[in-house]
């Protein structure tokens, strides 16, 4: 089992999961649109693939804590 | 629950029966949580086979109980450097202390849960018609 804390521009939430979950799951259990977003898990950028592999695949062992990020960046933001 | 040592290995047997487990993280896994006022969840308990683990934030059994009741299991080594009977109940004690109240909170309120979702089922059952 593993703890996700998700945030987005508009929420934060702690859930928890098994690693075999997927972020893309996570997300959608919320309502969470990641389209239009840049999602990171612990600030490593997931790429689209990435959010429908596991989160043991990507590197999560169970009993571990991360932090899973959409953020929708508005037109004219600095990087 | 149940918590025994044998050798070098431990095992913890829970109230929890792994069938109620499975029954309510397919129909109502909410029941398997507990979360604070905003909604974030502070503690749940799972079950996947042969991956047990017991974190702060919740426990996940990965075995079944021989007894035919069904139980869900943890079963784990005991470091060699816990030498003495004490030492390994201090393991143990450590391992599981911060979760225990949890466990217990849940080991309550899970079968209860389960039995709702299995009289719901029943009835939607029991209420169709075969022409």
């Amino acid at each position: 089992m593993i703890k996700v804390v998700i945030k987005t521009n508009t929420m934060r939430r702690d859930v928890t999961a098994e690693s075999n979950a997927t972020p893309r799951a996570i997300f959608d259990d919320f309502g969470v649109d990641t389209s239009g977003s840049v999602v990171n898990l612990n600030g490593t950028i997931l790429s689209a693939t990435d959010l429908n592999s596991t989160f043991e695949a990507l590197g999560v062992s169970d009993g571990s804590t991360v932090n899973l990020n959409s953020i929708v960046k508005a037109d004219g933001a600095n990087n | 629950m149940k918590i025994t040592i044998n050798a070098d290995a431990y095992a913890i047997t829970s109230d929890l029966k792994v069938a109620d487990i499975e029954l309510l993280k397919k129909y109502d896994p909410d029941a398997l949580k507990v979360k604070d006022e905003d909604g974030n969840e502070k503690f749940a308990v799972s079950y996947q086979e042969g991956k047990a683990c017991i974190a702060p934030f919740g426990v996940t059994f990965g075995g079944v109980s021989r007894d035919g009741e069904g139980k869900a299991t943890i079963t784990g080594a005991i470091p060699s450097e816990a030498k003495t009977t004490d030492a390994a109940k201090n393991y143990i004690a450590e391992k599981i202390g911060g979760v225990i109240a949890y466990l217990r909170d849940l080991e309550e309120s899970v079968p209860t849960a389960a039995e709702a979702v299995r009289e719901n089922r029943q009835s939607i059952i029991d209420a169709i018609d075969v022409a």
